[in-house]
């Protein structure tokens, strides 16, 4: 089965993500995207202890994702996969892997530079740009925190944009 | 922990004030080192509130061990993802229900409302208490190794059968509080009413149905207290 989720949530897998989305989608892989974690021994293990011990994680760079989706694609279990920020899902997007997915935005909070869209949608100027340039590639970009949340489009999100710049 | 939460930063301001007293020791005579890593700790950080406590030594560990401070903040920014989902998976998932369902089939069983009432507490509280102090201390041993002591804790296989248990109890809940409810007290209106409403608002949002089903259960033997007698 394929990745059921595409979701951008700086704090990547924890309770949300693991007990919120995970649970009720049936989750049996998460796939992290993120060139620093990938990278780094201890930062992995501890990631991976915030997961149910019959699940599998795959810690990989954004160049390993693309070599490996195929695989990802040919499992019988469905899969979650997570970037910390926007710049991450957009090289994915860039390399076409986004094309007829739906992106889902999470857990972006409070940062200096950052305008609030949402109580945890939080995005700069360039995570904008990213956000749009997402949109163009992928079949749609929304945020939603929790499946049971409703859910705000991409239309929305960039018109509240314009509304907190001015 | 929570005491100055906010939309900002979270509990931070809990975190970086357990902290002080190990940090006050840690750069003792360096009020600058010392300023500087309280500022590094009220970034915003959020956790179970009591696997917190493992952040709190864990972190003061580092601190000790000379650390880089990009290496902390990084640290730091992981750790929020294990100690905030399996302080959820652990307690709001599996131990709260556990003990308040088991409370329940003691009331439905006994019939005291206050042997049941001290029967949650003590029970919970027993776990609650033994989870922060293994925190507090497994994450000073840890430090780094956060992750693997998670994984190695002494409950892990008990996490699985807790959810399996808590299902079974909410079965036998159910049963239980049917049994000893008088008819007379099913058919009065209030609680017809109950009903009707719970069933509505499943029908029209299937997600909050669930948890109206779910208060409605815990609210029963409130309620059977108020009308049944």
């Amino acid at each position: 089965m394929p990745i059921v989720l595409h979701r951008v949530d700086e704090r990547l897998l924890h309770g949300q993500v693991v007990v919120g989305w995970g649970r009720r989608l049936g989750i049996g892989f998460y796939v992290v995207v993120d060139d620093g974690i990938a990278e780094c021994e201890w930062e992995r293990e501890l990631y991976a202890s915030a997961l149910p011990a019959d699940s599998d994680v795959y810690f990989l760079t954004v160049a390993e994702t693309i070599r490996r989706l195929p695989e990802f694609e040919a499992r019988r279990d469905a899969g979650i996969l997570l970037t910390a920020d926007t710049v991450a899902m957009r090289r994915l997007a860039e390399a076409g892997l986004l094309a007829g997915h739906a992106v889902n935005l999470g857990g972006l909070h409070s940062a200096p530079g950052r305008e609030r869209l949402l109580d945890y949608v939080f995005l700069s100027a360039s995570e904008t740009e990213d956000v749009r340039v997402i949109g163009d590639l992928a079949a749609s970009v929304s945020a939603r925190d929790l499946p049971g949340s409703p859910e705000v489009g991409l239309e929305r999100l960039l018109r509240s944009v314009e509304r907190a710049r001015r | 922990m929570q005491g100055s939460w906010n939309y900002r930063t979270l509990v931070a301001g809990g975190l970086a004030n357990a902290m002080l007293p190990l940090l006050r020791r840690i750069y003792a005579g360096d009020p600058v080192r010392l300023e500087a890593a309280v500022s590094r700790h009220l970034e915003p950080f959020n956790a179970h509130p009591y696997l917190c406590a493992m952040a709190v030594t864990a972190l003061a560990r580092l601190e000790a061990t000379e650390v880089s401070p990009e290496k902390i903040t990084r640290f730091r920014t992981a750790l929020r993802a294990p100690l905030g989902a399996v302080g959820d998976e652990l307690v709001w998932a599996g131990w709260r229900p556990f003990c308040a369902l088991l409370a329940i089939v003691l009331f439905a069983l006994e019939g005291s409302p206050w042997v049941a009432t001290l029967f949650f507490l003590l029970l919970y509280n027993v776990g609650h208490v033994y989870l922060r102090g293994w925190a507090f201390w497994r994450g000073w041993s840890a430090g780094f190794d956060v992750g693997r002591a998670l994984q190695e804790a002494p409950w892990n296989g008990a996490t699985r059968w807790l959810t399996v248990l808590n299902a079974f109890l909410v079965g036998a809940a159910v049963v239980l509080v049917a049994w000893r409810t008088p008819a007379t007290a099913l058919l009065r209106w209030e609680v017809v009413l109950a009903l009707v409403a719970a069933a509505a608002v499943g029908y029209v949002r299937p997600g909050l149905g669930e948890r109206v089903a779910a208060t409605l259960l815990i609210a029963a033997p409130v309620l059977l207290l108020l009308l049944g007698g």
